[in-house]
């Protein structure tokens, strides 16, 4: 297949608490804690999990807003886990990000023009001039009509202003981009036609996607692959058949079976979680599930299951399963 | 209809409210040609005149005189320029500091510890005693007077400037506009900036009011305008001594300093609603 376009490997952020009083040090969250997979181009890889385990977080260390506490990532082939100043700004060309809430992300007192205008001369793309010239084309590319251009977000219905926020984020013609809960909050009529056009801009611009969704349903439709997070720590990952029809690991099949997925094939009996996500400020030895996992075994309690192969396109977390260990490119 | 009628009522007030401001500003403009008298033309033989409508009144003064005699309609006139003066260079100075230190404050962690230090320092004066201090270590006057109640009316704008700015700082269109690669200068003053005009509007009007009413009280301690120059605010302190015999003296300023602080804050209603794209729209 086509080459890596992203790798990441161990990759790490903690966020520190502090006291109240002195702002000491006390702790640290462990948002994303030691997560490992790779991205080919053109390839759409769906994030999933609860709220909380980390997947904003990992989203948002990719995209170099969190500075890594540690692990790597390489962007086509080149280290940009220190990337700083220039470099970084002109890094960030290429990996973009659509938001969960259209309403919060788009600037209530722009115009949409300037909106999508600005990323392409900012960077010195092209003049100012150029760059409005650009508009009417991507407002099409989206769906929207060129004369929308002067209108500002509050016009446009949850929908429309999603569109608005892809025509940004498609400005640049990125490589990558992270969709963080991108048609979450819109009705699920219109999730479709959201999801229709990021796929369809996939295959005309040769896209990859960091598709980050706790809905397993709209991860499925989008996505080539699906890596499943809990408590910081990438769980399974798999082709996105392997994983609906034949998950591994115990949390990915509680998750499966408690969702309404349409065509779930393999009957299996609805597994409840019991208790509740542990605190990731303070995350259970051994596994992190083992505090809800109904196979938990004596070893799960101290001993973290290594990141294994089981087959070709399926890697799992978990004490159940032997395989080949992974050295940080799981794919 | 109810929203018909609310944005009726609603225009209906701001045209009011705008139609006496433009009658004080002509009023204060044209002061030579309403009235005859100049404000500080005493008239021993006519002193505590009522108003020509009470038992004793003249229309010679219709709005009556204080106890020195000068005409009560002559020191309105005047005294309105100063007092408007007052309140708007006021507003400038404090918005235009409180609203930069605000942005700074906000969005720079580091500019920020000190910042609201200094604003903490401050708020723990009384800020009659701030103003006593300057006033006593500069002198008194017009200008020095604007300076004094602005750099006391800073801190709150900067405190309603910085966590609207801390707020927005971290919503989705910033760290969008961030990812897009968008400089921090254009971040500050072409993202947020016009995300926090409204709410400087509306505190800039109350800042207009308070100013005008400041100034009366440093005025009567001594430390403001002198007492030559007519304002509203010395006008209202001079009359309190007089309030049971003569109660015209303090009345009339205290009529119009209401009248104009009512007219400046609806006023900035609206025009805070105005300049909501939101509300623009309908
Ligand atoms: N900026 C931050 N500072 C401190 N803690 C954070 C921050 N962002 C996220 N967290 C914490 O990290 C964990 C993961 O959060 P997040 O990545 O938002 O999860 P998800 O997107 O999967 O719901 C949560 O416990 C959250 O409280
Ligand atoms: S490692 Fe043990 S506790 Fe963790 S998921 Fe597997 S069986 Fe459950
Ligand atoms: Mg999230």
């Amino acid at each position: 297949m086509s080459e890596a376009l992203l790798e990441v490997k161990q990759l790490k952020k903690y966020f520190p608490i502090r006291s109240q009083l002195l702002k000491r040090e006390v702790g640290a969250v462990k948002a994303v804690d030691g997560v490992t997979f790779s991205l080919n181009t053109g390839e759409t890889i769906g994030i999933v999990g609860e709220s909380g385990c980390g997947k904003s977080t990992l989203g948002r260390v990719l995209m170099k807003v969190y500075e890594p506490t540690g692990g790597e990532i390489y962007f086509g082939g080149r280290d940009i886990t220190r990337l700083r100043g220039a470099e970084l700004k002109e890094h960030r060309k290429q990996i973009q990000m659509i938001f969960q809430d259209p309403y919060a992300s788009l600037n209530p007192k722009m115009r949409v023009r300037d909106i999508v205008a600005e990323p392409l001369w900012v960077n010195r793309m092209m003049s100012k001039e150029e760059a409005y010239g650009q508009v009417d084309s991507l407002l099409t590319t989206v769906g929207l009509r060129p004369t929308d251009a002067p209108k500002f977000p509050h016009q446009f219905s949850g929908g429309q202003r999603q569109r608005v926020g892809i025509a940004r984020a498609i400005a640049m013609s990125p490589r990558l981009i992270v969709a963080d809960e991108a048609v979450s909050a819109l009705d699920v009529s219109v999730q479709a036609q959201i999801l229709n056009l990021m796929m369809e801009l996939k295959a005309a611009n040769h896209l990859s996607y960091l598709f980050i969704s706790h809905n397993l349903a709209v991860v499925k439709h989008i996505s080539d692959k699906v890596g499943v997070m809990y408590l910081g720590n990438m769980m399974e990952i798999a082709e996105k058949n392997l994983l609906y029809h034949d998950a591994k690991h115990p949390y990915t099949q509680a998750l499966l079976s408690a969702a309404p997925v349409a065509d779930r094939t393999h009957k299996s009996q609805r597994i409840v979680l019991k208790g509740d996500v542990p605190n990731p400020a303070n995350p259970p030895e051994g596994c992190p599930f083992h505090t809800r996992c109904a196979q938990c075994k004596n070893i799960c309690k101290v001993e973290k299951p290594a990141f294994v192969k089981v087959a070709d396109m399926h890697y799992v977390a978990c004490h159940l399963y032997g395989g080949e260990q992974v050295q940080g490119n799981a794919s | 209809m109810r929203k018909a009628i609310k944005r009726h009522m609603g225009s209906a007030v701001a045209w009011g409210a705008l139609g006496i401001l433009v009658v004080f500003a002509v009023c204060s403009l044209l002061a030579p040609v309403l009235t005859p008298y100049e404000a500080n033309a005493q008239d021993i033989m006519n002193r505590l005149v009522p108003p020509a409508w009470c038992a004793g009144g003249s229309l010679e003064h219709l709005l009556g005189t204080d106890e020195l005699g000068r005409d009560m309609l002559a020191r309105l006139l005047y005294g309105s320029r100063s007092s408007i003066l007052v309140g708007v260079l006021t507003a400038m100075l404090s918005g235009g500091l409180g609203v930069t230190l605000g942005l700074l404050s906000g969005y720079f962690p580091k500019a920020d510890a000190v910042i609201m230090r200094i604003a903490d320092i401050q708020l723990a004066f009384p800020s009659m005693l701030l103003a006593l201090a300057i006033v006593a270590v500069l002198g008194g006057g017009f200008f020095k007077l604007v300076m004094v109640l602005g750099i006391t009316g800073w801190v709150s704008f900067s405190r309603v400037i910085r966590s609207e700015v801390l707020s927005i700082r971290t919503s989705d269109y910033i760290l969008a506009a961030q990812t897009v690669g968008v400089g921090q200068a254009r971040i500050l003053f072409r993202h947020i900036l016009p995300n926090i005009i409204a709410p400087a509007v509306t505190i800039s009007t109350f800042q207009i009011a308070t100013a005008i009413i400041s100034e009366s009280s440093l005025s009567f301690l001594g430390l403001g305008i002198p007492p030559t120059t007519p304002t509203w605010g010395n006008m209202l302190h001079a009359g309190q001594l007089y309030m049971d015999s003569a109660w015209w003296i303090s009345l009339f300023p205290g009529i119009c300093i209401m009248l104009i602080v009512l007219s400046i804050n609806l006023l900035g209603d609206v025009l805070r609603d105005y300049m909501d794209p939101k509300t623009r729209q309908n």
